[in-house]
């Protein structure tokens, strides 16, 4: 009984219902002007901003692990004396999953490339008459020397493979994502 | 705030003592916010204390651009906020009451806020801390009731028949702020 009149006398100037018509002075409180003042702005704004910037941290986490230096692992790619001049041969490094293309080259070089089309991710395939990398899906040109995009969709170079002849065999010694 | 302003006007002895206490009051820099006014100047010489109705629905609230004028949580209609008012003086036009006035040298409207920084802690407002004839009182929603009752006793002793317009005059529970 007295606590009802206490909250009876605690809201004796206020509405006791919910409705629109009735809530007409809702943007008059002073509680909730004090409350959502200019300096709660600022809080909640630097608070998202934080945030927001902490929320991306475990992906800038992963990408500066992604920059570290591969295990490089020596795989055996095939016999140099198997594949002429000109031509080009397929393989997988450094996972099964990622397709890799070895080009020798008519000046006799020795280049590799995971052929996966950096624009749609397309099959790269050695062009052996204008000695060009050529992705068949959108005409995109890389250049065999560099692994440089050259025409077409792409705009970023294929990882290269870094490569070690010995004796007869070639074997790939690890991978440069960003190159060039 | 537990209490609540009480006037009853047929007290008043137009001494303006009210009137005295809030020019005194700190930040008024002498000028009074309640007034004292004629009930009918030409029939008798009754005056009334004219203080700040704190409405549920404030006039000069509602029909203020800036959301100067602001309703605590208690039901008080503050005065503008100095940073907020623009001086455009709807209030003063809005008002039935004639509370709000217009600081024309500082370019603000001031009102009565029911000493909102005394009343918040139950502390009588100035005006009904002096009134010597109790016409302004700041006192507990159970005297009031009581002096209610007491009021429409005194009406039925005195011969007088409730009406329709003015019913709450003999049920003081059908009217008022206290019950929607």
């Amino acid at each position: 009984m007295v606590d009802e009149k206490n909250n009876q006398n605690q809201r004796q100037n206020q509405r006791k219902a919910d409705d629109d018509m009735i809530n007409l002075v809702d943007n008059l409180n002073r509680s909730e002007d004090l409350r959502f003042n200019r300096r709660a702005f600022l809080k909640s704004a630097v608070g998202a901003s934080l945030t927001l910037g902490i929320a991306t941290l475990p992906f800038s986490i992963k990408a500066m692990m992604d920059d570290r230096e591969e295990d490089s692992e020596k795989v055996e790619i095939g016999k140099l004396s198997e594949l002429p001049k000109g031509e080009s041969l397929e393989f997988h490094y450094p996972t099964d999953s990622e397709p890799a293309l070895l080009v020798h080259t008519k000046n006799g070089e020795l280049k590799a490339y995971n052929n996966k089309c950096t624009h749609l991710q397309c099959p790269v395939f050695y062009e052996k008459k204008e000695e060009v990398l050529l992705c068949p899906c959108h005409r995109g040109f890389f250049n065999v020397d560099s692994g440089q995009p050259m025409a077409g969709p792409p705009q970023r170079e294929l990882p290269k493979i870094l490569l070690e002849v010995k004796g007869d065999v070639v074997y790939a010694v690890g991978r440069e994502v960003r190159h060039g | 705030m537990n209490k609540i302003m009480y006037l009853e006007f047929e007290r008043c002895i137009g001494c303006r003592a009210c009137q005295a206490a809030c020019r005194e009051c700190g930040d008024h820099d002498a000028k009074e916010r309640n007034y004292v006014e004629y009930v009918d100047f030409m029939e008798s010489r009754q005056t009334y204390p004219m203080l700040c109705m704190q409405c549920k629905d404030p006039a000069c609230a509602r029909v203020c651009p800036a959301n100067a004028i602001q309703i605590t949580e208690e039901g008080v209609v503050l005065s503008a906020m100095e940073e907020k008012c623009i001086g455009c003086r709807n209030c003063t036009f809005g008002c039935p009451f004639g509370i709000p006035k217009f600081d024309f040298e500082e370019n603000k409207m001031y009102k009565c806020d029911m000493c909102y920084d005394r009343s918040k802690h139950d502390i009588a407002p100035m005006c009904a801390s002096v009134c010597p004839s109790d016409a302004i009182r700041f006192i507990d929603y159970d005297e009031m009731m009581q002096l209610r009752r007491k009021r429409t006793q005194m009406n039925l002793v005195e011969g007088k028949k409730p009406q329709e317009g003015n019913k709450w005059e003999y049920v003081p529970e059908f009217f008022g702020v206290y019950s929607d």
